[in-house]
């Protein structure tokens, strides 16, 4: 079957990241105490898988912030990686320019825009992801760019994990096309609700992904929350919950489900209260094949819904006026 | 699990102020602090590292997790805060924080963190005991404060003592008021989302807090500006979206763009049949944050019935 526009960005993630990871990157002698990367929306996500996966061998703090209100510990030992596809977010130049006063090592991942212009002219590196798609679909481009990025300040385990990884998730990828995927399953069970995404801190990135899928591409209404606040204070509410559209959804790395575990604790509290959620247990090899899978597994199902109520994921016009608004009344 | 006896605080200044009287001494200077945070703590976490992030050259890291990142190293402050110091990941935490050879700082009621602390020989800093989660909030705020201020935080300690009397005042205008009462009705038979910026977290996990607690309701949460990049979208389109009332936190920052963002997405919202309240919280620094902290004990004593 013909894949949508939409799939064909899907399918493509796992090739853009393949083509970026190996990017050469020379940003000198530099000495990195801390790691800022500033982003928005799908520009950010890529953002957060990263530092989701190195807080575990990265030897130097990585913050993942999406505010203009830059932190002040910013500064000439700080290395800031500033994302924005179409180089035009506004709150991202402001994050640029204030990295820069800081005097920080600024890195900008950009398709063009008034950013890669600014940065070009202040002598930053800029790499570069090609126009013509929605900014959740350059993740790809982004995490690869990234790893590479990490490397070169001498944190290359990253980039490595990933490399080795690759050929697991383009095989994962090719079942969730097939009919009858898990994704495919899913997608029916979800084309009707308003999803609750709970996770580990481990899987937050993850569910930021899921959220933002369920909202762009299926326009439904979505929310996360983490399992260390679902065990401490929403069991309840989820037990008194009479309406029929929430879903809980409990996202998890499959061997997080031990005895004694967050996990574990969660389902026995359901359990005891009797009130119904799923359990999507993802399974890999590392944490990083986990993390991707699900973040491939949330994007896929989001587009099947979509394609089956006939809407096009790509298309957001409230976005596009908002962001209207915003310009015209800054001029 | 649920505590039955958990109410909204009126006395957080006070208890921020009664907190504030311990003496800290001196400790070394700080260059990057891990705080992790469970149960309710975050709320007071949040909030004290919200002044450091734009003050302060100190690297602060909050993280609710069991997981030690690899950059916690020596050289490095971690702080575990926990109210009840029964939080099943302390020992891990605390264990891992320790083989790394991080200075480790506890503040806690008691429970284990308390005798791993003692046992250790690490920095411990008492909370009174049998205190709601909520009443633990002034507390951990400032001992935090008084905490920082030892490690090297400068100016937080004479921030805080200025702000309270406009918090004392802020609290008594808000108190069973008109606001409150609102904001109160307009959650009664909606399901609440509270938005407001990433600094100002503490917020609205206060109000989520309060109300999956207190009430034993369901409530949910997000921040600005990112949800004008995908959130909007669903809120503008699914079909379900008058189930909620969407509550938006504004305030001025010194940031122009992100006031002006905020003002302007709120603005189109309300061309959209939903139901929502947009509340301006004033004050700088963590000063707004606790200002919204405290609405949100007013909003939930309104819907007990008041005082």
């Amino acid at each position: 079957m013909e894949r949508t526009q939409a799939q064909e960005r899907l399918h493509e993630f796992l090739d853009d990241l393949r083509q970026t990871l190996d990017t050469k990157v020379d940003l000198g002698d530099v000495k990195i105490e801390g790691v800022y990367m500033g982003a928005m929306g799908g520009s950010a996500i890529s953002a957060n898988i990263v530092a989701g996966c190195c807080s575990y061998y990265v030897d130097i703090p990585i913050c993942v912030s999406r505010s203009p209100l830059v932190p002040q510990w910013v500064g000439k030992n700080t290395l800031s990686i500033i994302s924005s596809y179409s180089g035009n977010t506004e709150e991202t130049l402001e994050m640029y320019e204030k990295a820069k006063a800081a005097g920080s090592k600024v890195v900008v991942l950009t398709s063009g825009g008034k950013i890669k212009a600014m940065a070009e002219k202040d002598g930053f590196l800029v790499l570069e992801v090609p126009t013509g798609f929605e900014p959740r679909y350059s993740a790809g481009y982004m995490i690869g760019y990234i790893a590479a990025v990490l490397a070169s300040i001498g944190q290359p385990e990253f980039r490595e994990r990933i490399r080795n990884i690759l050929p697991y998730l383009e095989s994962y990828r090719n079942y969730l096309e097939a009919p009858g995927s898990i994704a495919h399953l899913l997608a029916n069970e979800y084309c009707d609700c308003v999803p609750v995404i709970c996770t580990m801190n481990k899987f937050k990135s993850v569910a930021l992904r899921w959220k933002a899928a369920f909202n762009e591409n299926a326009k439904t209404i979505c929310f996360d929350t983490p399992l260390s606040e679902f065990n401490n204070f929403e069991t309840t509410p989820w037990a008194s919950y009479k309406g029929k559209r929430m879903r809980l959804i409990i996202l998890t790395d499959e061997e997080d489900m031990a005895e004694g575990g967050l996990v574990k604790r969660a389902l026995q509290n359901i359990e005891s209260l009797g009130f119904p959620f799923d359990l999507v247990a993802i399974r890999g090899m590392t944490n990083e094949e986990k993390l991707f899978r699900g973040l491939i597994l949330g994007d896929f199902v989001t587009v099947y819904i979509a394609q089956a109520a006939g809407i096009d994921p790509e298309v957001t016009p409230v976005i596009t006026e908002l962001k209207r608004r915003i310009r015209a009344k800054q001029l | 699990m649920i505590k039955t006896n958990e109410r909204p605080s009126k006395y957080l200044p006070e208890h921020i102020v009664e907190a504030m009287q311990r003496e800290i001494p001196q400790q070394e200077k700080a260059r990057v602090i891990c705080l992790f945070n469970f149960e309710a703590s975050n709320v007071a976490a949040d909030t004290v590292s919200s002044y450091a992030f734009e003050k302060s050259e100190v690297q602060i890291h909050t993280i609710v997790d069991r997981n030690v990142p690899a950059w916690v190293k020596e050289g490095v402050d971690v702080i575990i805060m926990s109210y009840s110091g029964n939080s099943h990941e302390i020992e891990g935490v605390y264990a891992e924080a320790k083989d790394r050879k991080g200075r480790i700082h506890c503040i806690t009621s008691g429970g284990r963190l308390r005798k791993l602390c003692e046992e250790g020989g690490d920095d411990l800093h008492l909370l009174p005991e049998g205190l709601t989660n909520s009443e633990a909030t002034g507390y951990e705020i400032g001992i935090l404060v008084k905490l920082y201020e030892a490690m090297g935080i400068t100016g937080i300690t004479e921030y805080t003592e200025e702000a309270i009397p406009r918090l004392k005042e802020y609290r008594n205008s808000v108190w069973d008021s008109e606001l409150a009462m609102d904001l109160a009705m307009s959650i009664e038979d909606r399901i609440p989302v509270i938005y407001c910026i990433g600094e100002l977290r503490a917020v609205h996990k206060r109000w989520k807090m309060l109300i999956n607690m207190t009430e034993g309701r369901l409530a949910f949460s997000g921040e600005l500006p990112e949800f004008d990049h995908n959130e909007i979208v669903s809120w503008t389109e699914d079909k379900d979206n008058k189930v909620f009332t969407l509550i938006m936190f504004r305030t001025e920052t010194e940031s122009e763009l992100l006031n002006h963002i905020v003002r302007t997405v709120t603005e189109l919202l309300r061309e959209y049949d939903l139901s929502i309240k947009v509340v301006d919280i004033r004050g700088k620094l963590m000063e707004r944050g606790i200002r919204g902290i405290i609405l949100a004990d007013a909003v939930i004593n309104c819907l007990k019935g008041g005082e």
